[in-house]
């Protein structure tokens, strides 16, 4: 188990440490394969006929390949109507919800005021909240006010600000040092200018990751769609996925099940593969510092 | 955190100071009201709700309980019937740590191709929650499951009933989280090791250590936050498993054998037993309140900074 | 002191902003809101894809009629019952939706349904037609608070083509199995088709939840007392039922195994035609009709028959009820009769118009009429023994049905946890008795604990 340093350092491995690397790489390669393959397999019972799936026998290429059940599964009113319903929930939550967090980012990094960290703890002791807890007086606020027939319970809370992104911004603002805001201020420049001219930008990149991920956050959820979005009009996709699933279990028709899966998996996985470098490196920013 | 010159005088503010006050609490503001809306206030409510035999249809005032419903609780089996199984399901941490430290370790090396397979770990990580999960519970069907017809191409056997039977329900629920998350132990402790000196080694190394005693004393030690992080986050995430059991299992398994804390307190939700529901969901925040605390109680004692 | 007021004015002032916009948004869904000058009512239902699009043709056609808009929202059947629920707590019901039998004491005695009686008196919408033993499950003290939307019953099925294979006589409608007769007939039919060794066709199968209560009603019991307060299921009667009904599965082996429907459920066994008896609801008609889910022969029968010699099935039934709250209570209610009563509701759901079939009429005359002749003349695709369905709903000919218990009990709790356990029983590793004996206590108190709360 020893840690290959001097290869690193020379850039000349020894014999050994090259036959090292080889089986370490062939324990990883299978390692990794056999983390993807019932994903693979998804994909390949998603174009099998429900006859081969049942049969027993195990096979990884559709024969005959069947690609019809992407059709019934794209065409199918519910399925478009969860994709629509989850990117109007998307849309605002990551416009207004972005802004107000880096705003608050913003302003607990780089501004004084008081009650800053009592607020900053208060809002970070949250994190440690089960949903459980507050899902039921949720329910109840919703629906007495109505919005259960709407998108707006999913909207509502994360048009607020998110709780992870603002602690994320912090910290990443932290490494900017105090005179930037002290120079502003020689200038003339009032606070919120300040965010939008100078630390915006500064920030981007960090903003543009935490979206991504705030992104596959929402796309992702079931939970809170299940319980608080009462009118099937307004299902999000996973909400639809599961129905999917329940409704065509009991016949077992699983091609069409993993088809609606696979389809519910691309768009973050798409997205991770582009952004993979900044998901990873903001994951990794969260443990280590955090 | 707060440097000196951060905190604002105690008495007077000169009228720049006070502008800038303003302003800070402003930007603050929309977090802080969804904090108060969508947080603090449902906590209160959660609370006083669990002091009464609240359905949703009776007026909850008038059917004020005490702490009927906790005590309840403690002599409720199935509460801790479900509790133990939650417990159980967290096997998968330690386990998940495991795996993840010593492929880390292995991909801490200068070898083509690691990134890509970095990203294959990853990829569970990042995938949706139900569509794995309606994956997995194909993957573990008794029948046509992938596992079992392996099994079956291979040995000829049937393979075990991993969803059917009480206790493989148990280790199908632990493999499946266990893949769910191996990705950010990995990437966890992946960055967690690149952030070891290199001279610690080459030191160690002079004394004459290596292989098991580099990574006793060395690797495992200053790692350690990263463990840390790994065990908070995944206790508390651990306490709150369910949509993973709903899906696979809509019932709660052959005799709620999958059925977890929040799936039990789900299940009260739907009986519109809000009181009990809310009571368990309070005692589950306390737990998780605990544990959490004493962690980091204990953190001194294992947990070890570079610097 | 100022400056503390100031910053404080600025968290008011947005928590205020924040307040009012939620506030107005939730103005549009009020209840008897008018929109372009009409009057609205609202209606929540739940249903799948099929019934979704002809509830929502009926509603078109009666804001024809009423000059109204109808405002609808359509749920599936599992999250229903914790939605409406959530309205109450809120204050915030629709005009128009279900409620089952259960239901009506508790939504009563809370006052959110509205005794409908007054009106339908009123208006001269007359209920008499309506099948009597389903309407009066929505009676309470003398009022009308629901009107059926259904009136449902379990009836039993079995695959034709299989008996034709074994060389057996179909069951006669007439004279429904006896036990052993139809453990014969489940023996015969219970083989190995592709000669590997392992059994892949069973006399019949079951899903416990849903079919073991003709089996405990034929033996003159049930889960609870007749008082619905105490749970009976150690009653000697009920333990020999169930040992009667899980020896198919345990000594006689003419089912599929626990395991073997952990794998492939049973309900996909029966579309398969691997299985000879299954139950088959009304609901079920129009899906078992069509090729594309059956393509084996199949027709109605009745359950096997226990010690009081009669066949049992049990049938079921939601109603719509009117808020109590409604701003427009006689347009609500006549949308509940629409639906419940009308004869354009009655035919399209029954499916003597579009030929497809959820529900049978609710109307008696339409079913003795209408119905029966668009079954004779072949316009409407019915199994040949569906007079097994009306035997069931009228009780006659030796058939009879009831009603499960749970439709008497504040809720199902009590219930559920009988059913978590049960393939305990059904796997062997529990023996009935010990199983019943096990459970009942606690069934007992979440009874107990159901009426308390109530």
């Amino acid at each position: 188990m020893a840690k290959n340093t001097d290869g690193m350092d020379s850039g000349v491995k020894s014999k050994k440490e090259k036959r090292m690397d080889i089986v370490i790489f062939i324990v990883l390669t299978i390692g990794a394969v056999a983390m993807v393959f019932p994903l693979v397999y998804m994909v390949c019972a998603s174009f099998m006929t429900k006859g081969q799936i049942l049969s027993g026998h195990f096979s990884l290429i559709p024969n005959p390949l069947k690609t019809g059940t992407y059709k019934e599964v794209l065409f199918d009113s519910n399925f478009l109507k969860g994709v629509r319903n989850t990117m109007l929930v998307e849309i605002p939550v990551l416009i207004v919800g972005g802004f107000t967090s880096s705003l608050a980012a913003f302003s607990f990094s780089k501004l004084k005021f008081r009650g800053k960290n009592g607020i900053f703890l208060g809002l970070l002791a949250t994190m440690m909240i089960p949903f459980a807890v507050i899902m039921i007086p949720q329910y109840v606020m919703f629906t007495r006010w109505g919005l259960t027939d709407s998108l707006l319970p999913l909207i509502l809370p994360g048009l607020f600000g998110n709780v992870g992104m603002i602690f994320f911004l912090r910290q990443n603002l932290s490494s900017i040092p105090y005179e930037f805001v002290e120079a502003a201020k020689i200038d003339g420049c009032g606070y919120f200018r300040m965010y939008y001219a100078i630390f915006f930008p500064l920030m981007k990149g960090a903003v543009m990751t935490q979206i991504i991920l705030w992104f596959m956050g929402i796309w992702n959820d079931y939970l809170a769609p299940t319980i608080f979005v009462a009118n099937d009009e307004w299902h999000t996709l996973q909400v639809v996925i599961r129905q999917f699933n329940s409704q065509y279990a009991v016949n077992s028709n699983y091609p069409l099940i993993m088809t609606a899966s696979v389809m519910a998996l691309i768009p973050t996985l798409l997205l991770f593969f582009f952004f993979q470098r900044y998901i990873i490196e903001s994951m990794a920013i969260s443990g280590v510092k955090g | 955190m707060s440097k000196k010159g951060y905190n604002p005088p105690k008495k007077k503010m000169s009228k720049a100071a006070f502008r800038e006050h303003c302003y800070g609490l402003a930007f603050v503001a929309p977090p802080f009201i969804g904090f108060l809306v969508f947080m603090a206030f449902p906590i209160v409510f959660a609370f006083v709700a669990s002091l009464t035999t609240w359905n949703g249809m009776n007026n909850m005032m008038d059917h004020f309980c005490g702490l009927e419903n906790y005590i309840k609780l403690f002599t409720d089996e199935k509460f801790w019937k479900v509790l133990g199984h939650t417990i159980i399901y967290m096997i998968g941490i330690p386990i998940g740590m495991f795996l993840g430290i010593f492929i880390a370790m292995g991909m801490n090396r200068k070898i083509k191709g690691i990134k890509v397979l970095r990203t294959m770990y990853y990829v569970p990580v990042i995938s949706s929650l139900v569509a794995v999960a309606i994956l997995w519970a194909f993957v573990f069907n008794y029948d046509n499951g992938l596992i079992n017809v392996i099994i079956k191409a291979l040995t000829g056997k049937q393979g075990p009933n991993w969803l059917g039977n009480e206790a493989w329900v148990k280790v199908s629920m632990i493999i499946f989280m266990t893949w769910k998350g191996l990705g950010t132990s990995i990437i966890l402790y992946l960055s967690g090791l690149q952030s070891i000196p290199r001279d610690y080694y080459e030191a160690a190394r002079i004394d004459g250590a290596s292989g098991w005693k580099l990574f006793k004393n060395i690797t495992w030690p200053l790692v350690s936050p990263v463990t840390f992080y790994l065990l908070i986050t995944g206790m508390i995430g651990g306490f709150q498993v369910f949509v993973e059991v709903l899906v696979m299992l809509p019932t709660g398994g052959k005799n709620y054998s999958a059925a977890t804390v929040v799936f039990y307190l789900y299940d009260k939700f739907a009986a519109n037993k809000y009181g009990y529901a809310s009571a368990m969901a309070f005692l589950l925040a306390i737990i998780i309140f605990i544990i959490t605390a004493i962690n980091f109680k204990g953190q001194d004692k294992w947990v070890k900074t570079i610097d | 002191m100022k400056k503390r007021f100031v910053s404080a004015a600025i968290v008011a002032a947005m928590l205020a902003t924040s307040l009012t916009a939620c506030g107005g948004s939730s103005d549009g869904t009020e209840s008897g809101a008018k929109k372009d000058g009409k009057d609205t009512v609202s209606i929540y239902v739940y249903g799948n894809d099929q019934e979704q699009a002809m509830y929502q043709e009926l509603f078109d056609k009666f804001e024809e009629e009423n000059n109204c808009t109808v405002d609808a929202q359509f749920s599936i059947k599992d999250d229903y019952g914790t939605t409406i629920t959530g309205m109450m707590t809120a204050k915030n019901l629709p005009d128009v939706f279900y409620m089952g039998p259960e239901n009506v004491k508790s939504y009563v005695d809370n006052g959110y349904v509205l005794d409908m009686k007054p009106i339908l008196e009123s208006e001269g919408l007359d209920t008499s037609d309506i099948l009597s033993s389903t309407l009066s499950a929505y009676e309470y003290e003398d009022g009308q608070y629901g009107l059926p939307h259904d009136s449902s019953v379990f009836a039993y099925a079995f695959n034709k083509d299989l008996f034709d294979e074994a060389g057996l006589d179909y069951p006669d409608p007439a004279n429904p199995y006896t036990y052993d007769e139809f453990v014969e007939v489940c023996k015969a039919l219970t083989k190995d088709t592709d000669g590997d060794g392992e059994v892949d066709q069973w006399g019949c199968a079951f899903w416990p939840n849903l079919m073991i209560q003709p089996w405990l009603y034929s033996n003159g019991t049930s889960f609870l007392t007749d008082d619905y307060k105490t749970v009976n299921v150690t009653d000697p009667a009920f333990i020999e039922a169930m040992d009667k009904m899980v020896a198919l599965t345990t000594e006689l082996g003419v089912t599929p195994t626990v395991e073997q429907e952990a794998g492939t459920g049973v309900y996909q066994r029966w579309i398969d035609g691997t299985i000879g008896f299954y139950a088959c609801g009304t609901w079920d008609i129009a899906a078992f009709m069509d090729p594309e889910v059956v393509n084996f022969n199949w027709d109605l029968c009745a359950y096997p028959t226990l010690s009081t010699g009669e066949t049992y099935a049990w049938c079921g039934t939601v109603g719509y009820c009117v808020s109590a709250n409604t701003k427009n209570d006689v347009l609500a209610t006549k949308l509940a009769y629409y639906m419940s009563a009308s004869d354009e509701s009655m035919k399209l759901q029954s499916g003597i118009e579009g030929g497809n079939s959820v529900l049978i009429p609710n109307l008696v005359s339409m079913s003795d009429n209408e119905f029966a002749q668009a079954i004779a003349d072949g316009t409407l695709k019915y199994p040949d023994n569906y007079e097994v369905l009306f035997n069931y709903l009228n009780n006659a000919n030796g058939y009879n049905s009831r009603f499960n218990d749970e439709t008497f009990t504040p809720n199902a709790e009590w219930l559920n946890v009988f059913f978590e356990g049960i393939d305990t029983v059904r796997d062997g590793s529990k023996t009935t008795e010990e199983y019943c004996n096990e459970i009942q206590p606690e069934m007992q108190q979440l009874l107990d604990e159901a009426y308390e709360d109530q």
